[in-house]
């Protein structure tokens, strides 16, 4: 049965409903934070005094996409947007699902493990041609940015997340502006201004199994380092971050037991993404010996050090939503107008995760620390080039304060929600 | 903490069997009490522990639910519940109020003005649930499912 629109939940977690996971032992969270501090003085303190992994110039040209990926990306494309169009109105919507577990969780572990593959499944670059005009650059990513918070917003802080209907216009919207951006822009739009791709194109730095779309075994501290950098990147990040901790913090008894507008949550979550940001923005200007001009290239320059606290953060935070609620996706996508057709049996997830705790809880610490070391040793390397002999031990201090101070967040919410 | 948890639930259960008027049993229990040192004494009183544990689990959660004049309470609350214990929840309620339960599978409850009904149901999977009145957009309690 379908809720009247007006009564939305707004509660709905990562806009479908269902259960969440238990908070997370107060000691797993002190363990956690107790290496990440010790780890983060002892990168900035012993670790090397040259740069290692700054050397290695960015491939300009990235490999043409490979078309049987791009043949399986419309096919993909054509099944999600037949599923969330012409399948039922309700939750069980396998479209729906796909969207919220699929694209936004999905795209995460993918990018890790294949890298920017889904520059090759975009089906809207397949769709446009090389464009009729030069993106404009002083954009930068900021559409992207745009994008992502436009879609945090349905997510956590719409009148009804888990509503089809509003599902429907957002997914009509983002694509009609991705088919118009690229056909007047072409590929570039798609590098700048599509905010999946854009996400998966941040991730895919960090997977040590390919490189320029191509497979390829390698450090991922040193791929990570080529995130091009241009106007917004550190907006886009900030919004990935921000909007994780927004969801985390909207499930606790604090929140939930007042009465929240509309208006006040999609407030907060602005404020969760703009206060991230700006203590980011902050903390990387804060060095002596560098010029008016330098001190301000520095947020975007040290901007990818972030990308590794993101997919922590969301790697802890989605896991079990990914592989346990993406088994009722995968099985509500195999009856995608909703006729009753299960060609593989019925449905029997499997709660694994949800069911060992332990596991489940020392996995989330492990995801979040193993992200801040990473963040860590990427912001010590990266600040090694960028700044002057004198101020480099006090230059580093503010960003490695500030990601100690996001980790210990990140786990203060884990546990304590 | 295990020996004094079995220690208190024979002593519960001692008092429950007392009151029925078994001389013979409850001498026999009063002796295991006093002297738990010997294993076989020990392994009785876990056994004696988990029944009364169990009994408590049969009875299950309740949660009282008041709705009235716009308002519901509890709000936000954490309910601690153990996976497949049963949970019940007692409603009251003065308007049309729609009650999710967001567990897998979901249950909903429909309540009208005036009624006072009990709905029960168990929740297998450990992790946060959220009880929701769907009308007044709230969260009611989050049920904590501990395995």
């Amino acid at each position: 049965m379908t809720l009247p629109s007006a009564v939305g939940t707004g509660l709905a977690t990562h806009g479908l409903g269902g259960s969440t996971d238990l908070p997370i032992p107060f000691i797993y969270a002190m363990v956690g934070a107790s290496w990440a501090l010790t780890i983060s003085f002892a990168v900035l303190a012993l670790a090397w005094k040259e740069p290692r992994f700054a050397d290695e110039p960015p491939n300009l040209d990235p490999p043409p996409r490979r078309p049987s990926l791009q043949v399986l990306g419309l096919l993909l494309a054509a099944w999600g947007l037949i599923a969330l169009y012409a399948g039922p109105s309700d939750a069980s919507n396998g479209g729906l699902q796909a969207f919220y577990i699929f694209v936004w969780v999905g795209l995460v572990p993918l990018a890790l493990a294949a890298g920017h593959v889904w520059r090759d499944l975009s089906s809207w670059r397949t769709l446009t041609g090389a464009g009729r005009w030069a993106y404009p650059e002083r954009l930068g990513y900021w559409p992207a940015a745009a994008g992502l918070l436009a879609f945090v917003w349905l997510e956590l802080a719409s009148p009804d997340p888990g509503d089809v209907g509003a599902v429907r216009v957002w997914v009509a919207v983002y694509v009609l502006a991705m088919l118009a951006g690229g056909a007047a822009f072409g590929p570039r739009w798609f590098d700048r201004a599509d905010p999946f791709d854009v996400y998966s194109a941040i991730v895919a730095r960090l997977s040590p199994f390919a490189q320029d779309g191509r497979w390829r075994m390698h450090n991922p501290l040193r791929s990570l380092p080529q995130v091009p950098v241009a106007p917004g990147l550190v907006a886009v990040l900030a919004v990935l971050l921000g909007s994780t901790a927004y969801d985390s913090f909207s499930a606790s008894s604090f929140w939930q037991g007042r009465a929240v507008s509309g208006a006040q949550g999609t407030a907060t979550l602005i404020a969760f993404c703009l206060v991230v940001g700006t203590l980011f923005v902050v903390a990387a200007r804060a060095t002596g010996g560098v010029s008016r001009e330098e001190r301000r290239a520095l947020p975007g320059l040290l901007a990818h050090s972030l990308a590794p606290i993101v997919v922590g953060y969301v790697f802890a935070h989605y896991l079990t939503y990914l592989v346990e609620k993406g088994q009722s996706a995968f099985y509500a996508l195999l009856d995608p107008l909703g006729r009753g057709w299960a060609p593989l049996g019925d449905p029997d997830p499997s709660f694994y995760l949800s069911q060992h705790t332990s596991t489940l809880a020392a996995l989330k610490v492990m995801f979040v620390v193993a992200g801040h070391v990473l963040a860590v040793i990427a912001a010590h390397d990266r600040a090694l080039v960028l700044l002057p002999r004198a101020h480099r031990l006090s230059g580093q201090l503010g960003m490695l304060l500030l990601m100690v101070a996001y980790t210990f967040t990140g786990l203060y919410l884990l546990f304590s929600v | 903490m295990k020996t004094i948890a079995a220690a208190l639930a024979a002593a519960l259960l001692l008092s429950g069997c007392a009151g029925s008027g078994s001389d013979e049993t409850s001498r026999g229990e009063a002796k295991e009490q006093t002297e738990p040192q010997s294993s076989q004494d020990a392994e009785a009183q876990h056994k004696l522990a988990d029944k009364v544990r169990e009994e408590a689990d049969a009875a299950g959660a309740i949660v009282e639910i008041v709705i009235k004049d716009g308002k519901v309470s509890p709000r936000g609350d954490r309910v601690e519940v153990k996976a497949g214990q049963k949970v019940t929840l007692a409603i009251t309620s003065d308007a049309h109020e729609q009650i999710h339960v967001h567990s897998e599978p979901e249950h909903e409850y429909e309540v009208g003005p005036g009624d006072t009904v009990t709905k029960s149901f168990t929740i297998e999977t450990p992790g946060q649930v959220a009880v929701e009145a769907h009308h007044l957009d709230a969260t009611i309690v989050q049920l904590v499912v501990r395995p």
